[in-house]
């Protein structure tokens, strides 16, 4: 991993075109401003990973259990 | 069963691609949306490529009507979507034995341009939402 030392408010700068700003800086946390193409997402790495495991679970659906629930919904819209 | 999802036979211009592919799932980059009256409202998001990769989706406004995740503009620019009805919005869902431990993932909603055909996984910073919401009961 690349490591650099930066000040509050400077920046690196990634390839040509992603920009990620020092913005902010108290005892434990950094506050950070990007500047990055709209189509490059950015997201919290904890909140990326949560998402990657529930797809994970979501792909283990079984399609008898996925039968059963839907049967509960569409009676519950029936009452 | 699940051989239902590996030979499904489609037609080209039902394909509906994902360049970043789903989270967790980053290779697989095209799929079509398998409506069968049986598993109504949900719906299934399969994988093209043979893998029988597929996903069980769900209009979450049929169980949470109030469901307004905070979607910036700019996460939806690949997306090229000119007009709202292009718009096609879905909850992927984790469905478990027991019904009632059944959950939507509410904080990455799958939307899709049904017109360009083409969908990502959007994930929203909205603490008001959670991976696992649940399905039954809550209205």
């Amino acid at each position: 991993m690349l490591i650099l030392t930066r000040k509050l408010g400077e920046s690196i700068r990634i390839s040509d075109n992603i920009i990620v700003k020092i913005v902010e800086l108290d005892n434990r946390h950094v506050k950070l401003g990007i500047d990055a193409p709209r189509n490059i997402a950015v997201n919290r790495e904890e909140i990326y990973e949560r998402i990657q495991k529930e797809n994970e679970a979501a792909s283990a659906t079984e399609n008898d259990n996925l039968k059963n629930i839907a049967d509960k919904l569409r009676g519950d819209k029936e009452k | 069963m699940g051989d239902f999802f590996k030979d499904l036979v489609f037609s080209e211009e039902d394909v509906i691609s994902f360049p970043a592919g789903i989270p967790g799932f980053e290779k697989q980059k095209a799929f079509v949306i398998v409506h069968l009256p049986e598993y109504t409202p949900f719906e299934w998001l399969v994988s093209t490529d043979g893998s029988g990769l597929r996903f069980a989706i769900i209009n979450p406004m049929i169980f949470r009507p109030d469901y307004s995740p905070n979607i910036e503009k700019e996460q939806l620019e690949d997306l090229e979507i000119e007009k709202p009805e292009d718009i096609l919005l879905y909850s992927i869902v984790t469905i478990r034995e027991n019904p009632e431990e059944s959950t939507a993932n509410l904080i990455g909603p799958v939307i899709i341009n049904k017109t360009k055909r083409i969908g990502k996984q959007v994930i929203i910073d909205d603490e008001k939402y959670t991976t696992k919401e649940k399905i039954l009961g809550k209205k």
